[in-house]
């Protein structure tokens, strides 16, 4: 049994892993605090994961693949942060979150719609005026007056985050597109793609607390649609349109 | 009529969403977004019952024309057939 306490968006966490992958994953968010949010994982919980990344893998018409268990327990983990955050109006959200100037941008699509790959393009653009965030599950938090994006070390397959917070400017659902064109969305609009891509369970209630802090969300940030294709452009086009005022 | 699963509905911001839950929730991953009318209007039909009975009790709540409501239900319905979560 491996233990340590992090910090993520602001909560200290304790983690209790069978294996050490988690614990060394998360060492930059290491701290010595007393834990507010306590986490532990079962053999049992890291097989039921396997099925359910099968499952996720099919829906995305990608084949089976077999991953370890000490891999899968980091899914288990933050699946498991994920829903205690919850209770602290922190979302767990699916997309790619990269800061310039000091807001922070969230693209989110459903995988393969190229949301890191634009973000490279925004990366390029700014140089070192872009900070990534997070490339893949950033943390939200929703409870005070302004939403704030938090990174965290489940940051997509090339490992792109920091561990830092900045206040969340907007949500951009990403399409791609031949020509490169954005535009804003009311959130009735954007809600499908914002719940699909936010972690929730299949408790009613915490499905409805979700769909709640997605309403708040909204409120607290601009919604845009944006078409592109991965020309530089697109990045130029994408933030001009943010910041026209 | 009633509705195929069992969905969990929230008021979002100007809008109410319906999402189904528990088991449903793997078998259906649709979200539909509602008014407030259409809203109640799920409500009843989580129990069965016939377009005749959703107008009626739809009347007890809303003082709006008949002729609007019937209208109102008609369209959800098709909206619900069109979406595949209605037993028939």
């Amino acid at each position: 049994m491996f233990t340590g306490t992090y910090l993520f968006a602001n909560i200290p966490v304790r983690i209790s892993s069978i294996y050490e992958e988690v614990q060394l994953m998360c060492a930059d968010y290491r701290i010595e605090l007393e834990p507010e949010v306590e986490v532990a994982t079962t053999l049992e919980e890291i097989a039921e994961e396997d099925k359910l990344s099968d499952e996720q893998r099919k829906l995305e018409g990608l084949p089976p693949c077999k991953f370890p268990n000490s891999y899968l327990e980091t899914l288990t983990v933050y699946r498991k942060i994920a829903e205690a955050f919850l209770e602290h109006d922190v979302l767990l959200m699916h997309g790619s979150v990269v800061a310039v100037d000091g807001e922070a941008y969230m693209f989110t699509a459903l995988s393969g719609t190229g949301k890191s790959t634009h973000v490279r393009l925004w990366r390029k653009l700014f140089g070192e005026r872009a900070v990534m965030v997070n490339d893949d599950k950033p943390l939200v938090e929703i409870g005070g007056d302004r939403a704030i994006a938090y990174g965290t070390p489940w940051d997509g397959k090339h490992h792109l985050s920091n561990n830092i917070a900045v206040p969340l400017k907007a949500i951009v659902v990403l399409r791609r597109g031949l020509e490169n064109e954005i535009h804003p969305l009311t959130t009735q609009d954007a809600f499908p793609t914002l719940l699909q891509q936010s972690f929730r369970t299949e408790d009613p209630m915490v499905t409805m607390h979700t769909m709640q802090l997605l309403g708040k969300l909204s409120k607290q940030v601009s919604l845009y649609e944006l078409h592109c294709n991965m020309d530089p452009e697109a990045a130029m086009v994408a933030y001009k349109g943010m910041n026209n005022d | 009529m009633k509705l195929k699963y069992n969905f969990a509905i929230q008021e979002v911001t100007d809008f109410w969403a319906a999402v189904p839950v528990g088991k449903d929730a793997r078998r259906y991953r649709g979200v539909m977004s509602l008014n407030e009318s259409a809203k109640d209007m799920m409500e009843f039909l989580r129990e069965d019952i016939t377009e005749e009975q959703l107008v009626q009790k739809m009347l007890e709540t809303y003082e709006v024309p008949e002729e609007q409501l019937r209208h109102d239900v008609a369209e959800l319905i098709q909206k619900l057939r069109e979406a595949e979560v209605l037993d028939e």
